[in-house]
């Protein structure tokens, strides 16, 4: 027995391969790109007992045919003669597709473990796995984990450690009902997957010329198996004529029987399968229909955002009174400790009331999260992409490209960064472009903000209208794209749907604290350093510290944007100079209202009363505010957002161009809004 | 006494923010959210 030991990790994407992986090698991982190409190689090791194992993650793939970079650099890494023992993890809860990729491993001819994880959710499901007929059908180990619990990892590993050097079970018990075999061979008691009588002819003949070619060739049953499938890498690599006996590929064949196969090996091992893919079946009927599956979704989003001001404004009102409550008490202890005037205006007007507004958006971002994480985890955030998939395909976008899109609902950057998933390159460019048009949770407080000063009861329209609104840009301005594009070429989704499972509480606390840790660390970074800036800004002018504003470095910065915000609607130096401060992040947008209307704690009720009053003596009205909302939702994103957009497209010019274009875009729909407003009005 | 104190306090903690903005910049981290809650954490954090 080896004392170091190469292990490969091999999976289906999310099957939570990287969980497991991570569960043994902590905070000791390397991550790298596999040579030449953008695709992550992650490395660690793992002591156990006197075993050293080297463990590599591979890229989550479906199947080891050559079509996609991931599957071509898993199988060149597993046919690579350093790996000893591939763990293939399963998803238990999804072993019907998992299987497909876990036959092929077999066929490899390596040493390959099935780690079923995921058991945790199986036995939540009220399913069960034969775990003593699984491994006789496969002819392999089979150990249940559970990644997330930390479950059957140390036997996992020993699995590893004493299968290091293949065996097969003397006997495969599993037979093919109704199946007849008049080939030569009793292939059953060697390999798991038995094709019919003509493929294992076929078969044999090539192995018999492949052994004539290269004596010593291991495994050579895959190698005739996939020269049956007419891969060509494996083609090219024996130059060989076949075409007497591979007249045409047999891959279809192939893939069919082995999931015949499967589909045997599932009724005997899985227990009440039957119940809850019925019942996702069932709700999918309605949540995936072809036509109600788009109001339905835009049905749920509202309702979303019901409960996010509802119930986010009911908790923001004890927020409100705390915020109020430090200001008002660190006032008083400025005053009482004889603090210079300036000093307590930056702590007053400028950090407590930059800071302080945008915590009391809290409870709103709270429930936003709580009912996205409540949705992601049930199931059902998954099918929106499959239902968008039919307008995608429209628009000459794929199906694909809406999921960084959704993504895009959260936070643009990691919307932008997903479209690597994207392989033509100008789906990702589109893709890119038309992202950060969709509204990013940021943009929330702004929304929230003027839709309760100027809408009253139509707020929660107001501020949903704004993420209908991106979503149309977005989709129109790829659909022009699309048609001013020379070739159109669209690529066909393929997508995990999930069975429905009720959501995890744990998940879901873990999923909103991460949320509002990450919102109070914006705050406290972010937003604490750029309501400094703004305050120093209105305070400090040409000549020194000013007593009037409009004398501020702030103003005059202002002052010069107003005459191009002006047919917007905007055309107040302090809303030019909030938009500009918006690109730190958008959440500073109100911060700094506050901050450049004078106005502490600007989202409490009195906050919002002596805003409104202090915009409607200029003449600024719910059109204005509604075409502020526009702005906002449209304009150049925050600068981490342009800096991931660079990084992307490694491009300072596409950079530029996709800055200019959002700004263009934004000021080209509010000016028509506003305009045809006032027109209308 | 006091008014100095507080501003060297906010300058102090602005330019500790600052200079791990930088850093984190430098590192290839850009957003300005944390990273608990990306989906895609995974892919900024190369060494």
């Amino acid at each position: 027995m080896k004392e170091e030991l190469q292990v490969a990790f091999i999976g289906n994407p999310n099957c939570g391969k990287t969980t497991l992986f991570n569960a043994y090698t902590g905070a000791k991982l390397k991550v790298a790109n596999w040579p030449g190409v953008t695709v992550e190689k992650k490395e660690g090791a793992f002591k156990y007992h006197s075993h050293l194992f080297k463990l590599v993650d591979l890229p989550g793939i479906y199947s080891l045919t050559s079509y996609t970079l991931e599957e071509k650099l898993s199988r060149e890494y597993i046919l690579d003669d350093t790996v000893d023992v591939i763990v293939d993890v399963a998803d238990a809860s999804c072993l019907e597709r998992n299987l497909f990729l876990t036959l092929q491993l077999i066929e490899l001819g390596k040493p390959v473990i099935l780690a079923l994880n995921m058991m945790d959710i199986v036995k939540e499901r009220g399913m069960e796995i034969d775990l003593h007929r699984l491994p006789e059908m496969l002819g392999i180990p089979v150990i249940p984990v559970s990644a997330r619990k930390k479950t059957g990892l140390d036997i996992l590993m020993h699995a590893v450690a004493h299968h290091q050097v293949k065996h097969m079970d003397s006997n495969l018990e599993h037979h093919h009902d109704g199946n007849v075999s008049n080939h030569k061979h009793s292939h059953h008691l060697e390999y798991a997957v038995v094709y019919s009588d003509e493929i294992e002819d076929k078969i044999d003949e090539i192995i018999d010329r492949l052994y004539m070619h290269d004596p010593d060739l291991k495994n050579p049953r895959w190698y005739a198996i996939k020269i049956l499938e007419q891969d060509p890498e494996i083609c090219e690599q024996f130059q060989i004529d076949f075409s007497d006996v591979v007249p045409r590929s047999y891959e279809t064949d192939i893939i069919n029987q082995k999931y015949d196969f499967i589909e045997e090996i599932i009724d005997e091992v899985l227990v009440n399968k039957e119940e809850k893919a019925a019942k996702t079946e069932k709700i999918d009927h309605y949540l995936t229909h072809r036509v109600l599956g788009l109001p339905i979704f835009l049905g749920i989003m509202a309702l979303v955002f019901f409960l996010t001001f509802t119930i986010g404004d009911w908790l923001k009102g004890y927020f409100e009174v705390g915020i109020t409550g430090i200001s008002d008490g660190v006032l008083a202890l400025l005053q009482h400790l004889h603090a210079n005037d300036m000093v307590i205006s930056l702590v007053v007007d400028g950090i407590i009331s930059g800071v302080g507004g945008i915590l009391t958006f809290l409870p709103n971002i709270f429930i936003l999260f709580l009912a996205l994480a409540f949705l992601e985890d049930s199931g059902y955030m998954s099918r929106v992409a499959y239902i968008m998939d039919g307008i995608m395909g429209k628009i000459g976008l794929s199906g694909r490209a809406f999921i960084p899109m959704l993504l895009g609902f959260g936070c643009s950057v990691p919307a932008v960064m997903a479209t690597r998933a994207l392989e033509d390159s100008n789906d990702r460019r589109k893709t890119i472009l038309v992202t950060p048009f969709m509204s990013c949770s940021a943009r929330l407080p702004v929304y929230v903000l003027f839709s309760d000063m100027f809408f009253g009861n139509y707020a929660v329209i107001a501020a949903f209208s704004m993420y209908v609104i991106g979503l149309v840009i977005a989709i129109l301005i790829a659909f022009i794209m699309t048609k001013l594009q020379k070739k159109s070429e669209t690529h066909s989704l393929l997508i995990e749907l999930p069975e429905y499972k009720t959501p995890n509480l744990h998940t879901i606390v873990i999923y909103v604290w991460d949320k509002i840790k990450d919102y109070l660390t914006k705050a406290g970074t972010t937003i604490f350093v750029a309501s400094i800036i703004i305050w120093f800004i209105l305070n400090v002018g040409p000549h020194g510290i000013v007593t009037d504003i409009t004398e501020s470095f702030g103003a005059g910065i202002g002052k010069f944007l107003v005459p191009i915000l002006v047919p917007t609607g905007l055309g107040l130096w302090q809303i030019a100079l909030a938009l500009i401060s918006g690109l730190a992040a958008k959440e500073v947008v109100v911060s700094s209202i506050g901050v450049l209307f004078g106005i502490g704690n600007i989202a409490s009720t009195n906050g919002r009363s002596a805003l409104l009053e202090v915009l409607s003596n200029a003449d600024f009205t719910a059109v204005n505010a509604y075409s502020m909302m526009i702005f906002v939702l449209l304009y150049t994103p925050c600068v981490a957002t342009i800096a991931t957009i660079k990084r992307e497209m490694k491009s300072v010019r596409w950079t530029v161009f996709a800055i200019v274009f959002q700004v263009a875009v934004a000021w080209l729909v509010s000016t028509l809004f506003f305009q045809i407003a006032q027109i209308l009005m | 006494m006091v008014s100095i104190l507080i501003v060297a306090a906010i300058v102090a903690y602005a330019g500790f923010v600052i200079r791990k903005k930088v850093k984190d910049i430098k590192e290839g981290k850009y957003c300005s959210c944390g990273c608990s809650g990306c989906g895609m954490r995974g892919q900024c954090h190369k060494e």
